[in-house]
């Protein structure tokens, strides 16, 4: 076989090899001319709003399948059962006010007992 | 007709006669330029009308620093290496492999199915980087000078000469791979 540089220096070898479908070039110019007018169509409005309003419609069902997920998990009135719970176990206890600021005294730290008297009696 | 002449009428306000003219003129030698770099029919016919789309876009920024023919070529030269780069990640992403498309896009066409020695050849340009495919086929199809080729790459002359000697001697390195299996 010959060398690979005088079978690169061959002129059939410097010819593109490649075909090209039949009547191509004559075509060129109406297909260039029919991406320009494409590109400079305005684009409608309707198109111009599709991915708004398709963002919001997925928003939508996004936030339908998270508010169902909890109302069937029922998470959703679980913080107002606890805080129905807690009313009900503190109306059970008896206890006068005097017995109330006692505990209160001997359970927190001065400073916290302070604070506490300062938002209930405003001063 | 003249690239002045096109030019000429460009300027007169007559734009669409001019972007026609410019059209027949250069569309065929664009074309086998971009067809070299990517090998493929469908791909240089779609970097073409992209060029074009790009040129009547940016006519009005042409100052005519540069001659026509080398402008034209600058963009579609441009056209065609954002191209290759974009299909090499692409083909990277999907953990293909890039060589293989293009080898398999060589292959559909008629003319070179059975010739070894020419899919030695163009098998070795696919495996070129984007830019040194395209120094090496403007200088070894079109026998494009230099000069005219550092003002479409915006390279010194000099260094096109050795990427030019780099991307002949990878060629030559892959095709004996390839014909002396």
């Amino acid at each position: 076989m010959k060398n690979i540089g005088d079978i690169l220096d061959d002129k059939k070898m410097r010819t593109r090899p490649f075909s090209v479908p039949e009547g191509y070039f004559e075509t060129v110019e109406a297909r260039v001319h029919d991406r320009i007018e494409a590109s400079q169509r305005r684009p409608s409005l309707v198109a111009i709003l599709r991915p708004a309003v398709l963002m919001a419609c997925m928003f939508l069902i996004i936030g339908g399948i998270g508010y169902g997920t909890l109302k069937l998990t029922g998470s959703l009135d679980a913080r107002d059962r606890a805080a129905e719970q807690l009313e009900a176990n503190l109306r059970g206890l008896e206890f006068t006010d005097e017995e109330a600021a006692t505990f209160l005294e001997t359970e927190l730290s001065p400073a916290a007992f302070e604070e506490m008297l300062a938002v209930a009696y405003q001063y | 007709m003249e690239e002045s002449d096109i030019l000429c009428l460009y300027r007169n306000g007559e734009r669409h006669q001019a972007f026609n003219l410019m059209m027949r003129r250069y569309s065929e030698s664009l074309y086998w330029h971009l067809r070299s770099m990517v090998q493929c029919h469908e791909d240089a016919d779609d970097l073409l009308q992209n060029t074009w789309l790009r040129v009547w876009n940016s006519l009005d920024t042409f100052r005519a620093e540069s001659r026509l023919y080398t402008w034209l070529y600058r963009i579609a030269t441009n056209e065609a290496i954002t191209f290759l780069n974009r299909s090499r990640q692409r083909a990277m992403i999907s953990l293909s492999s890039y060589t293989r498309e293009v080898y398999s896009k060589i292959a559909e066409d008629d003319n070179l199915g059975a010739d070894r020695i020419q899919l030695a050849l163009q098998h070795a340009i696919a495996k070129l980087p984007p830019r040194q495919k395209a120094v090496f086929t403007m200088r070894y199809y079109d026998e494009m000078p230099y000069e005219d080729m550092a003002e479409i790459l915006e390279v010194s002359a000099s260094s096109l000469k050795a990427s030019y000697h780099h991307a002949r001697e990878k060629v030559e390195q892959s095709m004996k791979n390839e014909l002396d299996r």
